[in-house]
């Protein structure tokens, strides 16, 4: 079922033009319809929106680099971890309910 | 780039709102240049970009509108949606801080470099909206400047794809002009 608390997969993608994380939830049964997005100020926002919607959650940082930031065991495709280095906490809205469904972008 | 993005985004303000202002009602269902997008479309997307603007000067990270299409941020008239929030972001502009440093995925950037992402927004989404309605939009040669000044040193594949903000850049003839040499840059046909 898309849009399903702890399933699908989040990507979280830094914008180097806008300045903040696009953060997308993946669900469905081939992890490829959108169920969410969001933008985040700061990793640790983003993580913790990653963190809320799946166990599996992946972000690629400002400087290029690939790492795991879900709850789930490291997948062997990733090299290293994301480590929570107490940055600032960025302003994001709170979703208000999850909404399985396809999106365009907005970008 | 401190007073120049300023400079730019107060500009481009009212750039943006003379090509809105010339839109008749006719002209907001028709398609724009950016993919699946209408000139309604493009109109939503640019409050979000102003959007951004009032966050930045009010020193707080822009947040993103959940919304289906980006013509669902517009209700009632364009241009008076238009006109509404390019005035809140002028009245904003005055009070804020803009050497304030905020957290990005790069580190620290100040108001003022952030602020260059919406500044290039208005006059690109400007020429989008003039292509949708017949109407020939020219960019500013500085603002074509400022605006390969600040995306030419971001690496290609952060700025091009599914993930960024622009398409394959688009080849045009050598005497093209240089709004359209621009526009060509961002991934737009000009022909």
């Amino acid at each position: 079922m898309a849009g399903e608390r702890g399933s699908g997969v989040v990507s979280l993608d830094a914008d180097v033009l806008r300045g903040d994380y696009l953060c997308q939830w993946y669900d469905g049964d081939d992890g490829t319809v959108l169920a969410e997005r969001a933008r985040a100020g700061s990793a640790r926002t983003a993580v913790r929106w990653g963190q809320a919607r799946s166990s599996r959650v992946q972000i690629l940082t400002g400087a290029g680099e690939l790492l795991w930031a879900g709850t789930a065991p490291r997948p062997e495709a990733f090299a290293a971890s994301w480590v929570d280095d107490g940055e600032v906490v960025g302003r994001l809205p709170v979703p208000a309910a999850v909404r399985p469904r396809s999106r365009r972008s907005l970008s | 780039m401190a007073s120049d993005s300023g400079t730019l985004f107060l500009d481009g303000l009212d750039f943006c709102g003379e090509v809105v202002g010339q839109l008749g009602p006719e002209d907001w269902g028709r398609p724009s240049p950016c993919e699946g997008w209408t000139a309604l479309d493009v109109l939503g997307h640019l409050t979000t970009s102003l959007d951004m603007g009032l966050a930045l000067f009010a020193g707080e990270q822009p947040t993103w509108p959940d919304v289906e299409r980006p013509a669902d941020l517009v209700e009632g008239d364009p241009a008076a949606v238009y006109a509404d929030v390019a005035r809140r972001c002028r009245a904003a502009f005055e009070g804020a801080d803009l050497d304030l440093e905020m957290d990005t995925p790069m580190g620290k950037r100040t108001v003022a470099d952030r602020l260059a992402f919406p500044a290039v927004d208005l006059y690109v989404h400007a020429w989008d909206l003039g292509r949708s309605a017949g109407i020939e939009v020219a960019i500013p040669g500085d603002v074509v400047a400022f605006a390969h000044s600040y995306i030419d040193p971001i690496p290609d594949e952060a700025v091009r794809g599914p993930k960024g903000a622009f398409g394959p850049e688009v080849a045009v003839p050598d005497d093209a002009s240089a709004t359209d040499r621009f526009v060509a840059w961002t991934g737009r046909d000009p022909a």
